[in-house]
């Protein structure tokens, strides 16, 4: 791998990193959103084999989101973890939310106990339960831990208080989308920024209502540590959920904040594969082979989103709905992807999304196929979340770059 | 075109399986509005090389009532004039959003090939797997293999491979309005079947007036005359034929809507399963959507049980043949015997009285209108994509609302003056 300094780019785009790696759900799909919506465009896309290959070292920001937090720490293990706390401890800024936000809490757990950069404990686990209260939950809103099972009480929006001087647009309170994320309890290792202050009309609760505000309410939804010269922010709630532009903003806030003054030279892709960059007929070929499989990709998946099944990967449930998001957040960039002016891509890569959305298609027949001969769909929907990772991240890769690539042609303004 | 368009269309050549995507022309749109009004004047562009046109309205697929309408555009076979058949259903409403509010499918294949168009892609696929397989058959294979029950089939059964005279092309597993023959022209070109299906999406001019207009117009359909009948068995009373109703209620199971049409204009019959079922049936065809009133009316005629009248229109709707052409050639032969008539499919021919004399398919009733009336109306719900029954039965959905919505949608600014000029063409 090797990264190439082009040109220095505004003080708007510092190198930025997102998660796409093992353990990783959809929702790291939702950062891409918003960078992409704020103007950010130095984005690159890093799995657990990028970051051991020393990928954090040209990134200034590291965003890890939603998923299996056992996966993610077993995939990055020791060797990850030591890779993770030098990029901090040097000056690098981790914002992790739901499963990125448990990775580096303190932990006993094998693979996570590796981690441990913040000593923060959480309400949310069954220890802390009375045993009818233990009983009162799905096992779908339960993940193990040891001896333990770490829970969710509600889904959807929480009201979220911002606590010592911290504001989200101009905001002291505001809504947040909580899908499993981390209520953490007071501690000296941390500076809270936001706790959990009470629910919404559109909070879905999963439990007693009572014993979802002793869990939370009260509790911290939001913090952050200084590590070395970095910092880390943690976020039980989603923040980058793209329909929560307060909390999108104040995402934004943190990210020109703590680089102020820190950008790098604009970076290459950490692709492995020979570069090929194409243009012109050819280029509008491909992209249409991609627009192609991917349509049929999306009208495959869109006759799946009524089934009432989720398959269990790792330690997490995938509904079928999922799908269907990663196929159209591809889709509706693809469209932008076209319209953009003077546009050249990386040949190889492309191919290898049309191939992937192929294969993607396959994998949905599968499913199906299994499903209606009440089969176990569960190892080709394992297959197919992977490959709907890797064409969104390989996807995303040209579209940043793409996007690069226009700014570098086009004459800054005053 | 910016508004109520997915701004392309689809130029098909089958010689050459070459795929042009043209943007649609707002100059277009201004000069002749939509539907009817464009495929003619796309008709006429590629009338040299044996055109085919797939469109929709203007308001096809949209919150206005009743926007279910596609149709074909083309030379009938029967009658060599240029003429429009209906593609009601939900066939309308997945063109438009299949991401082209117009095809042009010129040429003829060497190989029998299918039509798939989606999302703003039109690809022409080898057909050696339906090729030869009925209308049923050829609708589930195609779904099946792109995975998605929603895909709507126009397609021809074994009369439109044979190149029948009476070739329908047929939706999904019915009838459709084509009583032109222009199933004859799709096995001509070697075309089984076009599949519809995509995930677009509309951009209104003025989104709350657009909103607004639909809500008030759907208040005021509330009063219609249609309130309280149901069924395409309750359409015959306008034409005369008073006891179709009592007939064939006995098998009624349901009643179907097109596409955001406030009328169920399509009867469902239980053919093999009580039609008093109330749960799901375990049969795979327990019965038969009834689309085309004439057909079931000239099976009556020729005094068959509504039962078997309807086996037989499911025959015909499997073969791919326009059954009001099978009921008026038998009743001519002299052949009532359902086995009889069944045999007759391969190889009809003869000359029909009720072939359609206009440019708009008969398959619409009169409802008792003058012929110009019905021409009109027929027309205007050819240019905006309004259902043409529902265009006959409910007269509040009149010229001036519709242009109303039309520049609501659009912001287009379109007059009377431009419509009165637009029908005129479309009726030279």
């Amino acid at each position: 791998m090797s990264i190439k300094p082009n040109r220095d780019l505004p003080p708007s785009s510092p190198p930025i990193g997102i998660y796409t790696g093992s353990g990783a759900s959809h929702s790291w799909l939702w950062f891409v959103e918003i960078l992409d919506r704020i103007g950010f465009c130095n984005v690159h896309f890093v799995d657990e084999r990028d970051i051991l290959s020393n990928a954090l070292d040209n990134l200034n920001v590291l965003l890890m989101s939603g998923g299996d937090t056992f996966a993610i720490a077993e995939g990055l293990g020791a060797e990850g973890s030591g890779k993770l706390r030098n990029f901090i401890e040097r000056g690098g800024l981790y914002i992790g939310t739901c499963a990125g936000a448990y990775l580096p809490l303190k932990s006993s757990m094998d693979f996570l106990n590796q981690f441990n950069f913040i000593n923060v404990k959480i309400s949310n686990i069954s220890r802390r339960l009375s045993e009818p209260e233990r009983h009162s939950f799905q096992k779908n809103v339960c993940s193990s831990y040891g001896c333990d099972f770490v829970f969710h009480v509600v889904r959807e929006d929480v009201l979220l208080e911002m606590v010592n001087g911290f504001q989200a647009d101009g905001k002291k309170e505001m809504i947040a989308p909580l899908y499993g994320g981390p209520s953490m309890l007071p501690s000296e290792d941390i500076e809270v920024i936001a706790t959990y202050k009470g629910f919404t009309k559109k909070t879905k609760f999963l439990v007693e209502e009572d014993l979802a505000a002793k869990i939370l309410m009260g509790n911290i939804a939001v913090a952050k540590k200084s590590m070395g010269k970095g910092k880390l922010f943690i976020f039980g709630p989603h923040f980058e959920h793209p329909h929560y532009p307060s909390c999108n903003l104040f995402l934004a806030e943190i990210i020109c904040k703590e680089q102020e003054g820190r950008f790098r030279p604009v970076q290459n892709d950490f692709s492995r594969d020979p570069q090929n960059p194409i243009k012109g007929g050819v280029l509008r070929e491909l992209l249409k082979d991609l627009k192609r499989e991917l349509s049929n990709a999306r009208i495959i998946a869109s006759g799946m989103n009524d089934f009432s099944i989720s398959w269990l990967i790792g330690n997490k449930y995938y509904e079928p709905e999922k799908i269907s998001v990663f196929i159209n957040t591809v889709w509706d960039k693809l469209k932008a992807l076209e319209s953009m002016s003077g546009l050249e891509l990386d040949k190889y890569l492309l191919l290898r999304c049309v191939e992937i959305s192929k294969e993607i298609i396959k994998n949905i027949k599968t499913i199906k196929s299994e499903m209606k001969e009440q089969g176990d769909a569960t190892p080709p929907a394992s297959k197919l979340f992977l490959n709907l990772k890797a064409l969104s991240s390989h996807f995303f890769t040209l579209y940043f770059k793409a996007k690069r690539n226009r700014f570098q042609m086009e004459p800054l303004g005053d | 075109m910016e508004y109520l368009s997915t701004h392309k269309i689809a130029i098909i050549d089958l010689a050459t399986s070459k795929v042009i995507d043209q943007e649609l022309d707002e100059d277009l749109v201004k000069e002749k509005i939509g539907g009817a009004g464009i495929t003619m004047a796309l008709y006429e562009q590629y009338q040299g090389e044996d055109p085919v046109v797939l469109g929709t309205g203007l308001l096809t697929g949209t919150l206005a009532p009743a926007s279910a309408l596609g149709m074909i555009t083309a030379k009938s076979p029967l009658t060599g004039n240029l003429c429009h058949a209906p593609l009601t259903l939900y066939a309308g409403l997945e063109l438009k959003y299949s991401g082209f509010d117009y095809v042009v499918i010129k040429g003829k294949s060497q190989k029998p090939v299918y039509l798939w168009i989606h999302d703003g892609v039109a690809d022409i696929n080898d057909a050696k797997e339906v090729w030869g397989k009925d209308v049923w058959a050829s609708t589930d294979a195609i779904r099946e293999l792109m995975g998605d029950q929603l895909i709507q089939v126009l397609t021809i059964g074994k009369a439109g491979e044979s190149e029948s005279d009476f070739a329908q092309v047929c939706i999904n597993y019915w009838a459709s309005g084509d009583r032109w023959g222009f199933g004859k022209l799709f096995g001509q070109k070697k075309l089984k079947l076009v599949a519809l299906r995509g995930m677009s999406l509309l951009e209104v001019s003025d989104g709350e007036g657009f909103v607004s207009q639909c809500k008030e117009l759907i208040s005021s359909l509330k009063s219609g005359s249609f309130v309280g009948k149901k069924g395409i068995e309750e359409i015959p009373a306008a034409v005369g034929e008073e006891d179709v109703q009592k007939w064939v209620s006995p098998i009624v199971h349901r009643r179907l809507s097109c596409f955001n049409t406030p009328f169920p204009t399509n009867t469902f019959v239980f053919l093999d399963e009580d039609p008093k079922l109330l749960k799901e049936t375990e049969k795979k065809e327990p019965g038969f959507l009834i689309t085309d009133i004439f057909g079931l009316l000239g099976f009556k005629k020729l005094g068959l049980s509504a039962a078997d009248a309807c086996i037989l229109l499911r025959e015909c709707a499997r073969y791919g043949i326009d059954a009001v052409a099978v009921a008026e050639l038998s009743q001519k032969a002299g052949k009532k015997k359902p086995d009889e008539i069944k045999k007759s499919f391969s190889g009809l021919k003869g000359t029909l009285e009720s072939l359609g004399k206009g440019k708009f398919s008969p398959w619409c009733p009169n409802f008792g209108l003058s012929a110009n009336e019905w021409e009109r109306r027929q027309t205007i719900a050819y240019i905006f994509g309004i259902h043409p029954i529902f265009a006959m039965m409910a007269p509040e959905l009149n010229e001036e609302k519709l242009i109303g919505l039309a520049n609501l949608g659009t912001g287009l600014g379109f007059t009377s003056e431009m419509l009165d000029k637009v029908i005129a063409d479309i009726s030279k």
